[in-house]
């Protein structure tokens, strides 16, 4: 499936001294198999520009065509557009309510009224996504895990809708390193193994460096940028601009460069920078010594 | 849904009314409430209307933005309009069935929702001109001069500082938690009052459990900054009367004289009060 956004503009209060344009003329759509990245600062439009996507927002201006039909205002039907379109909010262990994690994940498919046998089987398959055991942990508490568990366990309460858009508003906020990479290699996954399209929004360039195939740069509720990763990431100046910056890799490539090592300076992945600093040392060129 | 709340918003505009003094606008609002009763005739209203116009005129505040408040308790009005104009006895104009409509019915409902209405726009014209800090430092200097209350003061106001703090915050953390379980196929439109009751229990458990933590978190974060209630406490901003409090006071008064006058005025009267 895919979504269409076309001249969406949104404002706030409208009408009222606090009236504040959060979007203007965003244009952009999203086709089936995508990961796209969406980046930007606090405050650019990015969590406004999302809720758009499932109907939770209905633009004050231009439409949003899901599959080429018109979901916004009254016409469309936000249910169904829901059940196709998952989206996951920034700090999602806020939204835990039931007594076991069983009957957490099973909010959705039950909302959707599907069969006990089947919510069991979503539940069951959402949770094996997340990495966490379906024995062990379906009759306990939500409240008693450690935050990156809770932050699975809502991310499976959304998986379990099986969503075919799934979008993240910063999954991995306030977790530690390790929660981290856990969480983002179980959306890979998904994206790879199911064939689920994902939108990630997220601060941190090197999160969306490596997964996304294409980012989205907002700035004052505007697309800046609509690019392969490669193409945004070498435009540090235009980033800097804006308050953002590049994936640390591309600094150190850049830095290794300007010291005199004859390395790619738009590398911005670890594993290929890993290969051409190796390179660059081996073949000789450039002072042994460096200083940086 | 939660964005059309009037009641007890603050409209940051630039104005002489807003300038004033926090105690000066309790006071007068106070004074307001009361003085309404007195009023017994259309020239005590009249006065009511007409001073509230002026303060209204001076504020900067629409209009449109000033009723908004009354829209919140316009039921309320309703049901009392209805009440008046049954059940006053009185001469009988019309006759529906077992229900009469009397002459000083329709005059005492019209009194009663001029006074309903004035009650409400007076006191949200106090918060729609004074920021939630301010006010809670007026009412804060207000409750120090009551005898019995004065020991209080500090912590009722501080407690009523940080309700009124958290209020937006709660309502966009409810706003929040609603939309992440909109996301998730909850349907909180349809079916009847006990379904929609049931329905809530998503927004509620994990709202609840959002506030004893940060309520948790705020008492630590205070006392870590060694906060111990309001013994020889002091403040950054003492409150001070300047000549604009003091003509507000006279204003005050001159109304609280006029509406008092207005009582013996050989006019209409509301015939039951």
């Amino acid at each position: 499936m895919s979504v269409q956004l076309i001249d969406v503009s949104h404002i706030y209060a409208q009408g009222t001294p606090f009236e504040f344009a959060a979007l203007k003329d965003i244009h952009f759509s999203i086709e089936k198999d995508e990961f796209i990245g969406i980046i930007g600062h606090t405050g650019s439009g990015k969590s406004t520009l999302i809720q758009h996507l499932n109907g939770l927002l209905t633009p004050t201006q231009g439409s949003v065509l899901v599959d080429g039909v018109e979901m916004s205002g009254a016409k469309g039907d936000k249910l169904a557009l829901r059940r196709k379109v998952g989206l996951v909010f920034q700090y999602a262990e806020h939204q835990l309510f039931e007594e076991t994690i069983y009957k957490d994940i099973a909010f959705g498919p039950k909302n959707l009224g599907l069969t006990e046998e089947e919510i069991e089987n979503r539940v069951k398959d959402a949770m094996e996504v997340v990495g966490l055991d379906f024995d062990t942990y379906k009759e306990r508490s939500p409240f008693e895990l450690s935050g990156g568990q809770m932050r699975r366990v809502a991310i499976a309460g959304v998986l379990s809708m099986k969503p075919e858009i799934l979008i993240l508003d910063e999954p991995t906020a306030g977790l530690d390193p390790y929660g981290k990479e856990d969480i983002l290699r179980s959306i890979n996954q998904l994206h790879e193994k199911q064939q689920t399209t994902v939108v990630l929004v997220s601060h941190n360039m090197d999160e969306v460096a490596t997964l996304a195939d294409r980012v989205i740069v907002m700035s004052k509720g505007q697309i800046l940028m609509d690019a392969p990763p490669a193409e945004v990431f070498t435009q540090v100046e235009k980033l800097d601009e804006i308050g953002l910056s590049a994936p640390d890799i591309l600094y150190l490539m850049r830095a290794l460069k300007k010291a005199g090592l004859d390395v790619d300076d738009k590398i911005f992945m670890p594993e290929e920078a890993k290969e051409d600093i190796l390179r660059a040392l081996k073949s000789g060129e450039g002072k042994p010594c460096l200083k940086i | 849904m939660f964005k059309d709340i009037t009641i007890g918003q603050y409209y940051p505009v630039q104005s002489k009314i807003h300038d004033l003094d926090p105690r000066t606008k309790i006071v007068y609002t106070f004074v307001y409430i009361i003085i309404l009763f007195f009023a017994n005739n259309y020239v005590g209203y009249a006065l009511g209307v007409a001073f509230l116009g002026f303060l209204i005129a001076m504020s900067n505040i629409p209009l449109k933005f000033v009723f908004k408040s009354v829209k919140a308790i316009l039921i309320i009005i309703l049901i009392t309009v209805i009440l008046n104009v049954f059940v006053t006895p009185g001469n009988v104009l019309l006759r529906i069935g077992a229900l009469k409509v009397t002459d000083a019915g329709l005059i005492n409902a019209a009194f009663m929702a001029i006074r309903l209405t004035l009650l409400i726009i007076g006191t949200s014209l106090m918060t729609l001109t004074t920021s939630p800090i301010a006010l809670t430092d007026g009412m804060e200097y207000c409750m120090k001069v009551i005898p019995g209350v004065r020991s209080y003061a500090h912590e009722l106001s501080m407690m009523m500082t940080i309700a009124l703090r958290f209020i937006p915050t709660l309502m966009e953390e409810a706003d929040k938690i609603m939309k992440a379980q909109k996301a998730r196929g909850a349907d909180f439109e349809t079916g009847g009052i006990l379904k929609k009751a049931k329905n809530i229990v998503p927004i509620l458990v994990p709202l609840f459990i959002g506030s004893f933590k940060r309520a948790d978190e705020l008492a630590m974060a205070m006392e870590a900054r060694c906060y111990r209630g309001g013994n020889n406490r002091t403040r950054l901003y003492e409150l001070e009367y300047d000549k604009n409090d003091k003509i507000a006071y006279i204003i005050t008064a001159v109304m609280v004289a006029m509406i008092i006058a207005s009582r013996f005025l050989p006019l209409m009267r509301i015939p039951i009060q």
